[in-house]
């Protein structure tokens, strides 16, 4: 589903993001990529997306060759993956309905459709008495939570996750993650980025671990969780 | 392509953005309003140069012994000419007339002449097309040349001159009008630039959540062409008001207009200068989103 090949980000004046990264996630995997602040790990999934042009190797998503996609083709690669934002990237001036509803208005799709899927969606994370509040009214889990009905009210083959719990409370965590854990149970192939420990000691699932721009280990599906961990304790 | 979504969204933008839209209107007003008094001038203008033009005319003398038959032969041989607009038959008598009345108040200089020393003749109104040096001078030889003329007489020097002033209103026009243009243009480019920009941040995220670059702008397009059309009625508003005042307030001085009377922008002009407005919208916001775009 998302294969990476010798992938090189350097930025201006030679700052190097990420140094041949490899790596493999199946259909249907959900992959924990971890790793310092400043490791590399949001400019990975930026690259994923189309967002920020690789400098060298080569990305493969839901077989389509990202690094030499066609702008016009860029909309199409964005509506097969979900994507939550660190920092939300909700517009302030819609309400909860018009964020989460225009990801479905841009595939055309009827109204009445739309408002069904928008809150049952909203609904899973529980902001449907929400619909017509705007983003600024909300906590920042909340504003979280509507990022993440976002990402997911199209049913994204690929959910893309940026420290997507960062915000929010224990509680609050743990039903996020029950939910990515559910979405991932009906297909969908998960690559969350975060550095909380224990989210990842908690579920248990394979380890991807960034340092410094470099992929240390968890690079193939065959990566224990528990001594990537450990390793990257050292 | 849901256009019904795309209206929403400009009708909710519209909502929600009515300051900074007011503010681009007024702005993009004001850069019409002063291409509007150009215009108005430039319409007021070609009125009295066209009223000037009337005037170019040549005078057919006619020789003494002509009959009613040749008279009327002569007339309908210039009325054929395609340089020839109109003529008008000026007699002897009335000739003589003229030169008294011309001369009223100063009766004596006459009294040493004996019977009518003036001869019959046609003022001959030229077409628009033979205006010029050129076209008079060769319509003047031409008449010369039809039997009962006895001479053609056009005011040469007077004629030079007037060309001459044409030129350079016209010439001052051009350049006045394309300075005025430019910087129009330039005002509401960089206008609705900065509307955008504020709105920058949006067209992004609506990038990354998949939206397609004509998605994207065709709420803004309807928005461009909205503050383009508003503004556009907006200055002929605030024209027509300054104009209609300044009429009825100030003693024009009419003669600066050598008899022709100020006019209003025509309608013709009104049309394309609403549809420019649209037009202007529709570029400056397609043009200034591309740089937002790139994403």
């Amino acid at each position: 589903m998302i294969e990476l090949y010798h992938l090189f980000k350097v930025y201006e004046r030679d700052i190097q993001a990420l140094t041949d990264i490899n790596l493999k996630i199946k259909k249907g995997e959900f992959v924990f990529l971890t790793g310092a602040s400043g490791a590399g790990k949001t400019t990975l999934l930026k690259l994923l997306f189309a967002a920020e042009p690789a400098s060298s190797g080569q990305i493969l998503v839901n077989g389509r060759n990202v690094t030499r996609i066609r702008p016009r083709d860029i909309p199409g690669l964005r509506r097969e993956i979900g994507v939550v934002f660190q920092d939300f990237k909700l517009i302030n001036h819609w309400t909860v309905y018009q964020n989460v509803a225009f990801v479905l208005e841009i595939l055309g799709m009827r109204r009445r459709e739309i408002k069904r899927r928008v809150w049952l969606t909203l609904k899973r994370v529980h902001l449907q008495d929400k619909l017509d509040t705007y983003p600024r009214k909300l906590s920042g889990g909340e504003q979280q939570r509507v990022a993440i009905a976002r990402a997911l009210v199209n049913d994204p083959v690929i959910l893309l996750s940026d420290e997507p719990t960062g915000n929010l409370d224990p509680d609050i965590t743990l039903e996020i993650m029950k939910f990515f854990v559910e979405i991932n149970a009906r297909g969908t192939t998960v690559l969350l980025a975060t550095h909380d420990r224990n989210l990842i000691e908690d579920f248990g699932k394979r380890v991807a671990l960034l340092d410094r721009g470099r992929l240390i280990s968890g690079g193939t599906e065959d990566s224990n969780p528990e001594l990537v961990w450990k390793g990257a304790q050292r | 392509m849901n256009t019904g979504f795309a209206l929403r969204l400009f009708l909710d933008n519209l909502r929600k953005n009515f300051g900074i839209n007011l503010m681009a209107v007024g702005i993009i007003g004001l850069a019409l309003l002063i291409l509007g008094i150009f215009l108005l001038i430039g319409v007021n203008l070609n009125a009295v140069v066209k009223h000037w033009g009337d005037q170019i005319q040549i005078s057919v003398y006619l020789v003494d012994d002509l009959d009613a038959t040749g008279t009327d032969k002569l007339r309908r041989k210039l009325l054929e000419m395609e340089e020839v607009l109109d003529t008008e038959y000026v007699s002897r008598d009335e000739a003589l007339a003229r030169f008294e009345g011309m001369l009223a108040g100063e009766a004596d200089l006459l009294r040493g002449i004996e019977g009518n020393p003036f001869p019959a003749s046609f003022e001959v109104k030229l077409a628009a097309d033979f205006r010029t040096l050129s076209g008079v001078e060769k319509t003047a030889k031409k008449i010369t040349l039809i039997n009962g003329v006895d001479e053609v007489a056009y005011g040469r020097e007077w004629l030079e001159n007037f060309l001459a002033i044409i030129r350079i209103i016209k010439l001052v026009t051009v350049v006045v009008g394309t300075l005025i243009l430019s910087s129009a243009v330039f005002i509401i480019y960089n206008t609705i630039k900065l509307t955008m920009y504020s709105r920058r941040e949006e067209i992004g995220i609506m990038k990354l959540v998949g939206a397609t670059d004509f998605f994207i702008r065709l709420p803004f397009v309807m928005e461009g062409v909205t503050q383009g059309v508003a503004s556009a009625l907006l200055s002929l508003l605030v024209l027509w008001l300054t104009f209609a005042v300044a009429l009825k307030s100030m003693d024009l001085p009419f003669s600066l207009l050598a008899g022709a009377t100020p006019l209003f922008l025509p309608f013709h002009l009104i049309g394309i200068f609403v549809i420019s407005g649209a037009v202007l919208g529709v570029v400056g916001s397609m043009v200034s989103f591309r740089e937002f775009l790139r994403v």
